[in-house]
């Protein structure tokens, strides 16, 4: 955690212990979103990540205006650890209680054809690629990403494969991320990670 | 975390697949909870890499369509086992389509030498032609020798995936025989800190058959599945796969090929919304006769 992060999270939990409310508007400000978008990529269930979102942000406030932490600057540890705790505390519970299969029922929904939106995101995305794909400079740029990407092998070996620098290799990525969020336009990624 | 650093070793990348260290994640993790610019590259990460999968299996299955004869044909009806499908999209992606690709590019390039020495035997161009060329290279061989330099640099890379292609070709050859006496061995969650004990556990691999199944006990397993990463000696994740569900005592069970485990130490991580036990192991590259 960069020096930054550290001080910025130990002023809010000071602020918060002292009974500042506007550190709490702070706070949740500040984690909401990537606490949503880390809660989204753990359970896959959009539902349950906007309640364990609220319940992370009440279990932390709770902490944080009584005993406080040991450690105010790994406040955004706490808050996942909080997150993954809660996530995995449900489904302890319900397993105490003899429900039945909670996980497959989360597995498996009753309609497990993406929704309407997720088919419209996905779609865009998939244009966003093509022409990005299509702008590519050189097919070796188009193979980096696949082989990256798809077959998910690792940089030393494509750069080894390819007789390239790790230079030209984060470039070709760096540039293909920021090309595609343009591609993407006004349509933001932060709903995507809900309905993926 | 620098956002300098995390883009030129393209952690949020390394996240998203699984490449990271577990204390780089964790770090990186953190970091990005309160940071809208690595959020913004996760999300857009995470698009690029689903669009292209996508884009990837839909040239996959036009492949598939194409080659219907042949050596391709046999290949893909091996689908039906979920190795030797993940090994023929692999070789569809990783070999023919760079490969077709490269051999595009030799074609470019051998037009690029040609068109370098047609100014040698011709004419020279209209005033008006020059004003819109490039302006004359003061070595007239400079042309020639950078294409010529391109050409064996994508040479280079064809024998690559060429030799890469054989690689694979052998690893499907090994996947499609039956498992005729496995190694099998029975792995307990390590107890101590990471690296604070050393494994008990020892494959030789100069005697392991070409598969080893190792079985991993779960202590109160309560979840119905989970998800499994094999880490090798260097710390990089070498495998990983989703959604395997224990069996009635527990315990998960999973054969690894020869192939993908490397001398040193490594560890079967399982993995839930969180880490949940690792399973560490020692391979030696030993002699035949050797413990297995």
């Amino acid at each position: 955690v960069s020096g930054d992060d550290a001080a910025i999270a130990a002023d809010l939990a000071r602020r918060i212990a002292a009974g500042d409310r506007a550190a709490e508007a702070e706070l949740v400000a500040r984690y909401s979103r990537g606490l949503l978008y880390h809660l989204r990529r753990m359970t896959a269930d959009p539902a349950l990540a906007d309640d364990l979102h609220q319940d992370t942000f009440r279990v932390v406030l709770e902490r944080l205006r009584g005993e406080g932490l040991a450690d105010p600057e790994r406040l955004g540890g706490f808050l996942l650890r909080t997150a993954r705790n809660l996530f995995l505390g449900g489904y302890r519970k319900r397993a105490r209680r003899g429900e039945s299969q909670p996980d497959e029922e989360a597995a498996e929904p009753a309609d497990p054809a993406p929704g309407q939106l997720a088919r419209v995101l996905r779609a865009e995305e998939d244009r966003a690629v093509q022409s990005l794909l299509g702008e590519l400079g050189t097919p070796r740029d188009r193979q980096i990403l696949l082989r990256f990407y798809v077959a998910e092998e690792d940089k030393e070996r494509i750069c080894a494969d390819l007789g390239l620098s790790p230079l030209h290799f984060s470039r070709v990525l760096f540039r293909a991320r920021q090309r595609f969020k343009e591609l993407l336009g006004g349509v933001g990624a932060a709903g995507r990670a809900g309905v993926r | 975390m620098e956002h300098d650093w995390i883009d030129e070793h393209q952690v949020a990348e390394r996240y998203l697949l699984g490449q990271l260290a577990a204390a780089e994640a964790a770090e990186f993790e953190e970091h990005s909870l309160g940071c809208p610019e690595c959020l913004d590259r996760l999300e857009a990460a995470e698009g690029l890499a689903a669009g292209l999968k996508r884009a990837a299996a839909q040239e996959a299955a036009l492949w598939g369509v194409v080659l219907q004869a042949g050596l391709f044909a046999r290949l893909a009806r091996l689908g039906r086992s979920r190795q030797a499908s993940i090994l023929v999209m692999a070789l569809l992606l990783v070999v023919i389509l760079p490969g077709g690709l490269l051999l595009r590019r030799v074609g470019e390039l051998g037009r690029e030498l040609d068109r370098a020495r047609r100014p040698a035997v011709s004419t020279p161009p209209a005033p008006s032609a020059i004003v819109s060329a490039r302006p004359p290279a003061a070595d007239p061989e400079a042309p020639l020798r950078a294409a010529r330099a391109a050409a064996a640099h994508d040479a280079h890379a064809a024998e690559a995936a060429e030799r890469r292609a054989k690689s694979l070709a052998v690893e499907l050859a090994e996947a499609r025989q039956p498992l005729v006496n496995p190694l099998l061995l029975t792995l307990g969650a390590e107890r101590s800190a990471p690296g604070g004990a050393e494994p008990s556990t020892r494959i030789d691999l100069a005697s392991a058959p070409p598969w080893i199944v190792l079985i991993l006990e779960l202590d109160a397993p309560a979840r119905p599945s989970y998800d499994l990463a094999l880490r090798g000696p260097d710390g990089r994740v070498r495998w990983r796969g989703k959604g395997f569900t224990p069996d009635g005592k527990g315990d998960l069970s999973v054969a690894f090929p020869r192939s993908l485990l490397a001398p040193g130490d490594s560890t079967v991580e399982v993995l839930g919304p969180a880490p949940v036990a690792r399973f560490p192991f020692r391979v030696i590259a030993g002699t035949a006769g050797g413990e297995g």
